[in-house]
């Protein structure tokens, strides 16, 4: 990478808060100078850091939850309830949990609520 | 089938899972046996972290904490690690299992037997307890802690133990170029150990031997040599091949070093051999490219000298309050076509306390060891040598640098005057008394004897194609013969007239039964 995800995050952030007015087009240039710079591939990782950003600068949390099973549209309103309108929701589906939740807080807290661990910690 | 039951039913009803948080890290990128991992804010560095792959639970050691990631080593095979593992914490720094039960055995830098016998440590436990859990970095022994290197540590090399001593807690290098009997050195060292301890008084040395990036059939040749002369009973290997990642070969000589303070913590001495460390340095080189530190000379990175000071400044004799145990370190290093003043050999020479300097040019003309008597230094050892090997070794390094001299004037023999001629023969005489053969270290008796005998012009009438045949039949007429009067005094390193009396009357007698070897 020609210049760090967390550099790009931090610029884009920046330049967005200064010029509100010109989302659009602080949006397109940015896409346009990462593309430039050869940094595409990592545009993911980029956007990430920029809605944990995001998310952390107005007082929210990044929120990642991962379920065995699908949920109903009803059971994913009641889990999103649990947590305050500012904090930003990822929720995924992961079969090899098994059965259960995992709930990743800012990448850094987890509560693993999953039939997998219980079994792993029986077992190991 | 039972008490199997049992166990499970005990396991099932005490199965204890609350729910709580608990900190955790993710892999964000991982390649070349290093990983990136986010989250994780109070890893210590140096701490073993727990990466849960799809292939089991693999450890990984916190290299660089850094703002936003930490860059860490995997240690093993990181084939099943992917980009959004789940890493924990383990709260360890990285250690070692040690004991005694380790004495024997071919082992990995985590302590993982290699040789097929087993595990090192029964749950039972031995008579060390199944083994203590000693950190591979540890802080050097203190300025208080340690007291002078007054021991010596024979290697049963002739021209080592007379001009390069070494003392028992001192770091000595051997240096030089490939295919020069660098490892050979250190080898004959080991096996001279037992020698050394029976009957003189002294404590058996305890070996390590660290294996750093060597090729596995050179190793096995190695252990086989060891086994063969019964000297693997008081040594410990600790392999890390070439073919091994390079976090293990970065470890191997903290492994090695853990291992030998255990010895020395216990009162005892060991001698610890890295062979070598110029591959040390490059897996540390390869380490710190991947996780992007930046690369200094040699694209080696800045604290490439840091981690050989450390490593080496943990070898020690301690002082009598402290145990009194002592590690000796001699590291290895290669040279590439002589040049000592490379990154790595400087620094290596600058930490250690002198070296041992092999020459290539030296081993093709049939000189083995290969040393280069005037490159070569101890700075410490003197002071740890027997007062017999004192008494005829302080005459032979003036003799050897005269003949040095004098060397070049060597194909103008006949024009030379007699004085001249004679000092040339007596240096040629020493340098072909102090060839030795590999695997076979001489006592420490038999080295002050055969010097003798050469520096008092005992050897003057003896043809130079002679001497080897000479040394060896009067040897073997000491042994026999002199046992009481020379050869145990000479053990135990006395020295008096009455002893060199007995060693000149030995040396006649011997002639006379012989009758002339001027032939």
């Amino acid at each position: 990478m020609r210049y760090p995800a967390e550099a790009y995050a931090r610029a884009f952030t920046e330049a967005l808060a200064e010029h509100s007015s010109k989302k659009d087009h602080i949006i397109k240039s940015f896409l346009d100078a990462v593309y430039k710079n050869g940094d595409w591939p990592a545009v993911w990782k980029i956007l990430d850091l920029i809605i944990k950003k995001i998310t952390r600068d107005s007082g929210g949390r990044v929120v990642s939850a991962e379920f065995a099973r699908p949920l109903s549209e009803k059971m994913i309103s009641e889990f999103k309830e649990k947590f305050s309108a500012k904090d930003h929701m990822e929720i995924s589906i992961k079969p090899e949990l098994i059965a259960g939740v995992r709930v990743l807080i800012d990448g850094e807290k987890e509560l693993d609520m999953t039939l997998a661990k219980k079994i792993n910690k029986l077992f190991n | 089938m039972k008490e199997i039951i049992e166990k499970l039913k005990r396991d099932i009803v005490g199965f204890e899972d609350k729910a709580e948080f608990a900190d955790v890290g993710i892999v964000t990128e991982v390649g070349d046996g290093i990983a990136k991992i986010s989250g994780l804010k109070n890893a210590l560095s140096q701490e073993i972290l727990l990466v849960e792959a799809s292939s089991g639970v693999l450890p990984a050691v916190a290299f660089n904490l850094e703002e936003s990631a930490i860059g860490v080593v995997i240690l093993g095979v990181a084939e099943g690690i992917a980009v959004g593992n789940r890493v924990k914490k383990s709260g360890k720094v990285l250690s070692l299992k040690v004991g005694d039960e380790l004495l024997g055995r071919v082992i990995d830098p985590l302590g993982e037997p290699l040789d097929g016998k087993g595990v090192v440590f029964s749950a039972k436990g031995g008579s060390a307890g199944g083994g203590k859990d000693y950190p591979l970095e540890r802080k050097a022994p203190s300025v208080l802690d340690r007291e002078s290197v007054s021991a010596p540590a024979h290697t049963g090399i002739k021209s080592i133990d007379a001009m390069i001593p070494i003392g028992r807690g001192q770091r000595e290098l051997i240096i030089g170029d490939r295919q020069t009997g660098k490892t050979a050195i250190a080898l004959d060292a080991i096996l001279n150990q037992k020698q050394d301890a029976e009957g003189t008084g002294r404590k058996q040395v305890i070996c390590i031997y660290v294996a750093i990036g060597q090729k596995n059939s050179k190793i096995a040749k190695i252990v086989k040599m060891l086994e063969e002369n019964e000297a693997i009973k008081y040594t410990v290997v600790v392999s890390a091949p070439a073919s091994s990642p390079a976090s293990m070969q970065f470890l191997a000589p903290f492994a090695g070093c853990a291992i030998g303070e255990y010895f020395m913590d216990s009162g005892r001495d060991a001698l610890v051999i890295y062979d070598d460390l110029s591959k040390h340095a490059d897996s540390y080189r390869q380490l710190s490219l991947l996780l992007r530190r930046p690369p200094g000379r040699e694209a080696y990175p800045g604290d490439i000298f840091y981690l050989h000071a450390r490593l080496l400044e943990r070898a020690a004799k301690l002082s009598k309050e402290k145990g009194g145990g002592s590690l000796t370190a001699l590291p290895i290093i290669e040279t590439k076509l002589g040049d000592v003043s490379a990154y790595v050999p400087t620094n290596v020479i600058s930490i250690t306390d002198g070296q041992i300097y092999l020459e290539s040019n030296l081993f093709y003309q049939g000189i083995r060891p290969a040393i280069n008597a005037g490159l070569s230094v101890s700075r410490v050892g003197s002071a740890a040598q027997t007062k017999a090997m004192k008494k005829v070794a302080g005459k032979l390094r003036l003799e050897l640098a005269q003949f040095r001299e004098l060397q070049a004037f060597v194909q103008f023999a006949s024009d030379l005057d007699e004085n001249t001629k004679k000092q040339i023969k007596r240096g040629e005489l020493l340098t072909e008394v102090l060839k030795q053969a590999d695997g076979e270290p001489a006592a420490i008796a038999m080295e002050v004897a055969s010097i003798f005998v050469a520096i008092n012009g005992f050897l003057d009438d003896v043809p130079k194609k002679e001497i080897k045949t000479f040394e060896k039949e009067f040897l073997e007429f000491l042994s026999k013969m002199r046992q009481k009067e020379v050869v145990e005094p000479l053990s135990r390193g006395e020295w008096d007239e009455k002893i060199e009396e007995a060693l000149k009357n030995a040396v006649h007698s011997f002639k006379n039964m012989k009758g002339t070897w001027s032939r």
